[in-house]
């Protein structure tokens, strides 16, 4: 079982993340700090869509030959003294893990950050079975602590100001001895680190995602900023590395092509602070470095995508570049969208992993403004794809009855010009007899849902056709 | 019994239209590309002249917020290391991994430089090591785990001052793999590369140094191309 998706509640999500000043006081932060920090890494990088095209043709070409790649990268990895689990859904990767826990007894483990933990679920099947998971990054740390969810895919705490950060700082951290409130961003960020070092500490063992699988050496790799991910994976005496299997690329170099546009366009970074490729567990006489070294590698519906028209979707790098520039996402935020992947990546992506009958609302919610592509360093044709699941939608009779009566009104009309004419006259004449002076509508019958949030033009008599015809008469 | 692994590689087959065993022929092919059959597409930026490197590393490195001093004898070492712990109001106290390569630095010069020969644990506020390899492009340092350079002394101190060798700076990450497979015979445990100290955007996506890893990370270049 995934975790289960609210995405059905779209609207009413939307219409409430709409009345959340704070929310869209924290939304508003967006603007001024990745949107622009990209604009100016890319400027730095003219080789930029050259190069974009190649990281995608890298992803292209793997997955031409996935298995292939899969097989080579477990091999190594076993070479180096690691484990390779295999986890067809949900389910299995999550007794993986658990057994994997169980066998060296652990009570604590820390993560670094992992969306396909929340994929499945991980934290609350852990503590179901009485192990403590502690997120490290401090975003995910942040919403962990607050009993929420990620609402952004590389700022997960992204919908709470500086001062939801401090209250929920001062609550949880005063019984442990932090009994000061702290105001500044600097002082939030050393108290998080402070706490969390004991956490490192203690834990048994320690998970992460992955960017990437490298098959040529059996590594997996991670691309963070605050180091989170390193402790997490060194101090403890179990490193498991969770991917999926869309993860794999060939060489080392593959992956330096694909970080010059990941990093720019995640955080406007040329680089991120830290790459680290991990082989196996620590050596002979290493150290440091965990005495087991275990690769999960989840499928859960990806294999599906292979060798069709959605494998693109595949190719995402997880820069969460298509959020930041989408108007729909910059205006109800992440949690909205009801499941792990929000923004124009979830509208693509979530109905092929949860099915369309659960997330049908996603593809709809958007303009088909085309910036998530434009901006996609991976050149994912998201609007082609979120098309792709209205028509799924639309096939499988989803929207409401009422819904498809007037779209099918619609196709019938615009199938017929001679019709359309028509009818559409007959509409403009009525309205334009009953427009007020003032020019445009603040109430229409059967429109409340424009007319309550926004004026209505009124037409000015003709409509477009006829005055081009008329216009076209004149030149005779 | 049919395992997850055969079911996720078998319905990967089938989609793709490859339940045959592969000819050898195309076998040759991917096995070339993972020994680097296709050229590295490295931009203009990447692409460094050596006399130009330093430089170049200089620049990109301040870029990351890491602070830089040149030396041009490794004998400096020590005066520059108590400078740099002065200037920035940090304990005179340094842990230095006990490795071939920094034994030979004479730290007696400086007796209130208190140092000590060890791997840091998270007590230890200031660590000094020195990098495999550095990236003039992106103002990396590269670490490789060993049992000389435990992996977890570039992230449990505060501060970390890191040597590194002008002849050992490259222009792009593919130089830095290119050195790597020539040298070493086995990768080790971690590679990282390191640009900068820590840092986190996520309260409010405001940048803060020092999220988990490092606060402060200087360099210390030892220009011995001279």
């Amino acid at each position: 079982m995934t975790v289960n998706p609210t995405s059905n509640n779209f609207k009413e999500n939307a219409k409430k993340a709409l009345a959340d000043d704070n929310l869209q006081a924290a939304l508003n932060n967006l603007k001024g700090g990745l949107i622009s920090k990209r604009k100016e890494a890319i400027k730095r990088l003219p080789e930029f869509d050259a190069i974009s095209t190649r990281a995608k043709n890298i992803k292209d070409e793997v997955f031409l030959d996935l298995d292939f790649y899969l097989e080579k990268f477990e091999k190594k990895t076993i070479e180096y003294g690691g484990v390779v689990h295999w986890a067809e859904d949900a389910n299995d990767a999550k007794n993986i893990i658990l057994e994997l826990l169980k066998s060296i007894n652990a009570k604590i483990m820390t993560k670094g950050k992992t969306l396909i933990s929340e994929e499945i679920g991980l934290n609350e099947f852990l503590e179901e079975n009485g192990i403590e998971p502690v997120e490290t990054d401090l975003g995910e740390y942040i919403v962990q602590i607050a009993g929420e969810k990620p609402s952004h895919i590389i700022a997960p705490a992204l919908h709470k100001t500086k001062e939801n950060v401090a209250d929920l700082f001062h609550e949880i951290h005063s019984p442990l001895g932090y009994k000061e409130r702290q105001n500044s961003a600097s002082a939030l960020v050393a108290e998080a680190r402070s706490v969390l070092r004991k956490r490192y500490l203690e834990a048994d063992a320690g998970l992460t995602g992955a960017n990437f699988l490298v098959a040529e050496t059996g590594s997996t790799a991670i691309v963070t900023n605050e180091g989170n991910g390193d402790l997490t994976q060194s101090l403890p005496k179990m490193h498991i590395v969770l991917a999926t299997i869309d993860k794999v690329v060939p060489t080392l170099e593959d992956v330096s092509t694909i970080l010059r546009v990941l990093n720019p366009s995640a955080t406007g970074q040329d680089m991120a602070t830290y790459v680290t490729f991990s082989t196996g567990p620590k050596r002979r006489d290493d150290n440091a470095g965990p005495d087991q070294f275990h690769v999960v590698i989840l499928d859960n519906g990806r294999s599906d995508l292979i060798g069709t028209d959605k494998q693109d979707v595949l190719r995402c790098i997880r820069c969460g570049a298509c959020m930041n520039h989408c108007p729909v996402y910059g205006a109800v935020g992440g949690h909205a969208y009801g499941w792990v992947y929000p923004g124009p990546i979830g509208a693509a992506l979530n109905p092929a992993l949860i099915g369309i009958e659960k997330s049908h609302h996603l593809p709809n919610a958007s303009t088909f403004c085309g910036r998530c592509e434009e901006v996609c360093p991976m050149q994912i044709p998201l609007p082609k794809i979120m098309r792709h699941w209205r028509n799924e939608e639309w096939k499988k009779k989803i929207p409401k009855y009422s819904v498809r009566l007037v779209l099918k009104l619609w196709l019938f009309l615009v199938l017929n010009p001679v019709l359309y004419r028509i009818v559409s006259s007959i509409f403009v004449r009525i309205l334009s007899f009953f427009s007020p002076q003032k020019g445009y509508f603040s109430n229409l019958p059967f429109a409340s849902g424009w007319t309550s949030v926004r004026d209505f033009p009124a037409p000015e008599g003709k409509s477009f056709l006829s005055q081009w015809e008329e216009e076209h008469d004149d030149n005779k | 019994m049919i395992t997850n692994r055969e079911r996720i590689l078998s319905k990967i087959k089938s989609n793709l239209g490859k339940e045959k065993d592969r000819a050898k022929i195309d076998i040759d092919i991917l096995e070339a590309r993972l020994k680097g059959s296709m050229p590295s597409l490295i931009p203009k930026r990447g692409i460094i002249q050596q006399d130009k490197l330093l430089e170049k590393f200089e620049s990109s490195a301040r870029g990351v917020d890491s602070s830089v001093s040149i030396i041009d004898d490794l004998s400096e070492i020590p005066k520059e290391v108590k400078y740099y712990l002065t200037q920035n109001n940090i304990a005179s106290k340094i842990v230095v991994l006990p490795n071939k390569e920094l034994d030979s630095i004479d730290w007696n010069k400086y007796p209130t430089l208190e140092v000590t020969k060890k791997f840091p644990d998270e007590k230890d506020e200031t660590v000094f090591v020195s990098s495999y390899v550095a990236i003039a492009e992106t103002g990396t340092i590269v670490q490789l785990s060993s049992s000389e350079n435990p992996i977890t002394s570039h992230f449990l101190p505060d501060n970390s001052i890191v040597l590194v060798k002008a002849s050992r700076i490259v222009a792009a990450a593919e130089d830095a793999f290119k050195v790597m497979r020539k040298e070493i015979n086995s990768i080790p445990r971690t590679i990282t590369l390191i640009s900068g100290p820590s840092r986190t955007g996520d309260i409010a996506l405001n940048i803060e140094l020092g999220a988990h890893g490092p606060r402060k990370v200087h360099l210390l270049i030892w220009n011995d191309t001279k």
